[in-house]
């Protein structure tokens, strides 16, 4: 999905097409993001936790 | 500055972590109460998510708190809106769909730098639970941020005016002791004042440069720094926060 870093190369389940648009950001449940595919019209949800934090004070030496 | 004994580092970090804990079922209830003033079905669908992902935050630091010698039950089902130790921000109800994302935002990311400061903290069970929080709340402040653009491209007002209505009250939360006994011993990655203008530093950059300043400083009459808060949480938000009764029915 363009423009969006955060899902990046997510893909369709079923054509793996990358047009998709985002439904919504909380799917059927908190863990997953809603899709609608562009080409082949499913809507999907994706697991979306990939560990991203959110803007954090740099901590020299903190554990990554 | 002296070394700290083991008690007051153990009690400095009960009580930042109770404030963030009550914080965050307030935040939650904030999210249930708001949820039928969203303007579409993913706004149903992102409160009633970020609410039950709240709610499990608090669940998690208050079982964490049982290790530093609190009642599990103990902290659920206090009688008193004196015994609870939310940030002051959240006492106010919204006044606006502008408002309710201003102060949302303001406090996900207040929650969030603060509880980074224990990203490095020597217990790594603590230091796990918070990454995970920090996962999660990266979605909802990518909610946030998502209504943040659609107020800008809307040309909208209304929203930085919330924002910077709300802001001293979200930057007094971070208010530090004289001494900040964990950031002295190691508990802590970097001192409270260092967290506050990072935050501060984030919530200006989000306007882009629109912000008319932040405000006033917000009262610190009443300041309790072992609750993190000034006064005592107001009896509506308490009566909307507060386990019910066995057996009671709402109407």
């Amino acid at each position: 999905m363009s423009g969006d870093r955060d899902f990046a190369g997510v893909r369709c389940p079923h054509c793996a097409s990358e047009a998709l648009t985002m439904v919504s950001l909380f799917g059927s449940s908190v863990s997953e993001v809603m899709f609608r595919c562009g080409q082949c019209r499913t809507v999907f949800n994706w697991v979306k936790w990939r560990g991203t934090l959110p803007p954090t004070p740099t901590v020299p030496d903190r554990p990554s | 500055m002296t070394t700290p004994d083991k008690d007051a580092l153990g009690e400095a970090l009960r009580n930042d972590l109770l404030a963030l804990a009550d914080s965050k079922l307030v935040l939650a209830n904030w999210y249930t109460t708001c949820v039928h003033n969203g303007r579409s079905l993913p706004d149903f669908a992102a409160l009633l998510g970020m609410a039950t992902a709240t709610f499990g935050h608090t669940r998690a630091l208050y079982l964490y708190l049982v290790n530093l010698g609190c009642d599990y039950d103990g902290l659920e089902r206090r009688a008193q809106p004196a015994a609870f130790c939310s940030m002051n921000l959240l006492d106010r109800p919204p006044e606006d769909w502008e408002d309710f994302i201003a102060t949302v935002y303001l406090a996900e990311l207040a929650m969030w730098t603060f509880a980074s400061g224990f990203l490095g903290h020597p217990d790594r069970p603590l230091a796990g639970l918070i990454r995970k929080i920090g996962e999660e709340s990266y979605f909802h402040l990518k909610y946030c941020q998502g209504w943040q653009s659609i107020f800008t491209e809307t040309g909208n007002r209304r929203y930085g005016a919330a924002l910077a209505a709300r802001l001293p009250a979200a930057l007094a939360w971070f208010r530090a002791q004289e001494d900040d006994l964990l950031q002295a011993a190691g508990q802590r990655d970097l001192p409270l004042s260092t967290l506050c203008q990072s935050y501060r530093a984030e919530v200006l950059n989000s306007l882009g440069g629109a912000s008319a300043g932040d405000g006033p400083p917000a009262s610190l009459d009443g300041w309790d720094p072992q609750r993190r808060r000034a006064g005592t949480m107001p009896q509506r938000l308490f009566e909307i926060i507060r386990l019910k009764d066995p057996g009671a029915v709402l109407r």
